[in-house]
């Protein structure tokens, strides 16, 4: 009997002595990721910050003149104190409520950070048609922030009770205090970040994977550095660069959008943040729901371009995948995109939980919960017309469709109304909407965040096979899913060669690495030994090879991920060998 | 077979109600160009001139202001220059930042939708909504109108197509055309008040 947690503990013996194949150490410097709000051209560039990385914020005491803009029983102060808090949460710079002040006015000079409710010319005048701004003000050349006020409008009632027709405070407050810490907007659609939001909408409390790349580009915390990876590329048309490109990563495990990046006029981009493993990189066009006037700050070039195709890395019929490495730098990750025109884009959605009476659609994405089951509308030119079988959800996890349920037009849009179902161990993180004519891609980007919260022992493939005389070997498991304490746990190999063995990996993060031949390694580094004499091996009999793995019952345990692949001698195959896909499991009591 | 019939009385539930569009609420108070055309108090299509960052007066937010050329008035008084503010700039060596404000370059053609604020500066009406670019077709000679793809609300009603659903550009004769329509049909509501 082979215990799973001998391979626990060969996996978690990880080394952070990590070899650098594709690029060099990754400096400490600033990440210039899209969000970051940094001037990207001029003599000075930097990304304004806080002296000290802490920020202290005072509140307009309401005396003078009063506030009318807050619903009756909210607490704004408080609400405010909630959203600026998630920043801190996952990044190196802290705030401070600093009490109560007279001062009613924005005022780029006086020194005071303020949070202003209150109605008064200034304040209506810095607004504009804003739910909320952010001002903030900083000093060159050292790009320390000198004063930072965030203003409410007065052409909206905010709220903190949860009443739908009203704006939630905490939800506006986390995507100020977001431009507070540094960060622009970005364009993907259930971040904090993404520029819209609608009545009652609370989601953009909570942070997404994009919003904690992108203020750890700024604030960037110690662990953050040396668990997380980064890419970097050009992007072209035409062979000449491309300004205003939104390129973003994909993992290939999950499914997950991780963050992204907006080209900069050289055409070159950044993406930073992204958990070590494999990805698909892909540009699209900034053609909406996000325009680049929403990503635009006081740092004005023209030249941006959103009049091309979705394209991804190594083109879309296979696209190459990408190595990301903690704490490196994956370089050269180019991408030649298609120049033609884009004429697919999707620019609504909606959540229809009930599939009956009336839906609405609007540009930003949302949450769904593990467990959920729901209906989404999906908006944009022609989308009507489109064949069901072009649309599709990225990752683990979820059902999308396959057939719609109806369609029409709404406004100047087609829509399609999707079936949708998210599996009680899915994985949490935001997942894109794609439509797929086989001439053309269009990418809803990460418009479906996967809350956390689930708490499922579940096993999902991922990667590909390498063929063996067999055939394509695939790993999977039997004897149910892993939860902690079950004994009958085993992982099964098929397509393997009769007479051969096979042999059992794992490793606490997943990898990519090119062997040859075909042959992919998924696993991390500190496993690419195929070869261990500790004995994780099965002779293959009638194509088949199994490993009883008991799941050890420690509850310390709940909540990792281990990655597992297999290795088979394969004496038909060229190099000897052949390998399975990739397996995670996910280990719950 | 009740299964079935469930199903049948959903999607129909559905067909029967589909195409309703909410607010659809943004960050931004959305606005079409019948509201840009009729809540405006000038539209012009102007070259963009030299840029200035001063504190606004009576305050002390640093603005952006920006001498436009006036080429052509679509709207309101016609004067051959006048001046327009935008939040965020630089004054000394302080500058503001404030992200998804209308922003300009010396020597841009812009078509703007124009209205003075609390403070009686010109400013963006709508924010980037009200913002154009205007731009030559090199090929043809025809003088366009870019239309932002990420803001269908603002125009699509009004220039899409069966041919071409989702319009980049127009020419800016149309555009105008289709302007003073807008203005004058606001302009005949005014009166019927």
């Amino acid at each position: 009997m082979k215990y799973l947690h001998l391979l626990l503990a060969l996996a978690l013996t990880a080394s952070l002595a990590v070899a650098a194949d594709n690029g060099g150490p990754r400096g400490k410097g600033r990440s210039l990721a899209h969000v970051v709000n940094i001037q990207q051209s001029g003599p000075n560039q930097g990304t304004p910050t806080f002296a000290g990385s802490s920020a202290t914020f005072m509140y307009h005491d309401g005396v003078s003149p009063p506030i009318t803009n807050v619903e009756p029983g909210s607490n704004s102060r408080t609400a405010c104190n909630a959203g600026a808090m998630s920043w801190p949460a996952v990044s190196s710079v802290s705030f401070v409520d600093g009490g109560l002040t007279s001062t009613a006015s924005v005022n780029n000079s006086d020194g005071i950070n303020l949070v202003t409710f209150a109605n008064t010319a200034p304040n209506v005048s810095a607004v504009g048609g804003a739910l909320a701004v952010t001002l903030t003000s900083y000093s060159i050349p050292s790009f320390q922030i000198t004063d930072c006020d965030i203003v409410w409008s007065q052409s909206f009632t905010f709220t903190s009770v949860g009443t739908p027709t009203n704006y939630d405070i905490e939800s506006i407050a986390c995507h100020e205090f977001g431009h507070a810490f540094g960060l622009n907007h970005t364009g993907v659609c259930s971040a904090t970040m993404f520029p819209f939001t609608s009545a009652g909408a609370t989601h953009q409390r909570s942070l997404a994977l994009d919003d904690i790349a992108g203020v750890n580009g700024v604030y960037q915390t110690v662990e953050n550095f040396w668990s997380t990876g980064a890419v970097t590329g050009t992007v072209t048309k035409s062979a000449a660069n491309l300004y205003g490109a939104h390129v973003v990563a994909r993992s290939v495990v999950d499914g997950v959008t991780y963050a992204s990046a907006i080209s900069k006029p050289d055409g070159t981009y950044l993406l930073s943040g992204l958990p070590q493993g494999p990805y698909q990189i892909y540009a699209e066009p900034l053609d909406g729901p996000v325009g680049d006037t929403n990503i635009t700050s006081s740092f004005y070039t023209t030249g941006k371009d959103s009049s091309f195709q979705t394209t991804f890395h190594g083109g879309n019929t296979t696209p190459t995948i990408v190595r990301v490495q903690e704490a490196m730098v994956t370089s050269s990750i180019d991408i030649a995109v298609n120049a033609s025109a884009p004429t697919i884009n999707l620019v609504q959605i909606g959540d229809f939980p009930t599939g009956m009476g009336g839906f609405s659609v609007s540009a930003g994405g949302y949450e769904l919960a593990p467990g959920a089951t729901t209906f989404t509308v999906v908006a944009g030119p022609n989308v009507n017309t489109y064949s069901d079988s072009f649309f599709s959800m990225s990752g683990q996890g979820v059902t999308f469709g396959p057939n719609s349920t109806a369609s029409g037009t709404i406004g100047p849009n087609g829509y399609k109304i999707f079936p949708t179902t998210i599996a009680a161990d899915a994985e949490p993180g935001p997942r894109d909407i794609t439509v797929d004519t086989g001439s053309e891609i269009g990418v809803y980007c990460g418009v479906i965040d996967i809350s956390t919260g689930g708490t499922a022992a579940t096993t999902f493939a991922f990667g590909t096979s390498s063929p063996g005389s067999g055939g394509a070997p695939v790993l999977g498991s039997s004897g149910g899913n892993p939860t902690l304490g079950n004994s009958s746990f085993q992982f099964d190999v098929t397509n393997g060669v009769s007479g051969e063995t096979a042999y059992f990996f794992g490793a606490a993060k997943p990898d990519y690495i090119d062997m040859g031949n075909g042959v992919i390694q998924w696993l991390s580094i500190p496993q690419h030994d195929l070869f261990p004499s500790s004995g994780f091996n099965a002779p293959v009999v009638a194509g088949v090879a199994s490993l009883s793995a008991p799941i050890p019952n420690q509850m310390n345990l709940a909540g990792l991920r281990v990655y597992f692949q297999v290795a088979l001698s394969d004496a038909g195959a060229v190099p000897g060998l052949s390998s399975t896909n990739g397996l995670v499991l996910v280990l719950y009591p | 077979m009740r299964a079935r019939m469930l199903w049948t009385a959903v999607v129909l539930a559905i067909l029967l109600v589909a195409g309703r569009e909410t607010a659809d609420a943004t960050i931004l108070i959305k606005k079409n160009l019948a509201q840009l055309a009729a809540e405006s108090e000038r539209v012009v299509i102007a070259e963009v001139g030299v840029q200035r960052g001063a504190y606004a007066k009576g305050t002390r937010v640093i603005f952006t202001y920006t001498q436009l050329n006036v080429v052509s008035t679509l709207k309101g008084e016609n004067t051959g220059t006048l001046e327009l503010a935008e939040v965020g700039g630089t004054v000394g060596n302080i500058t503001t930042v404030v992200v998804g404000m209308p922003r300009f370059a010396e020597g841009e053609r812009v078509l703007l939708f124009l209205k003075k604020d609390v403070l009686g500066q010109w400013r963006t009406h709508g924010c980037v909504q009200g913002r154009f670019d205007v731009i030559d077709n090199l090929a043809t000679g025809e003088r366009l109108v870019k239309l932002d793809p990420a803001m269908p609300h603002v125009h699509r009603e009004y220039f899409a197509t069966e041919a071409d659903p989702q319009p980049r550009a127009v020419t800016l004769e149309e555009f105008a055309a289709k302007l003073r329509e807008l203005v004058a049909k606001a302009a005949e509501k005014k009166e019927v008040k």
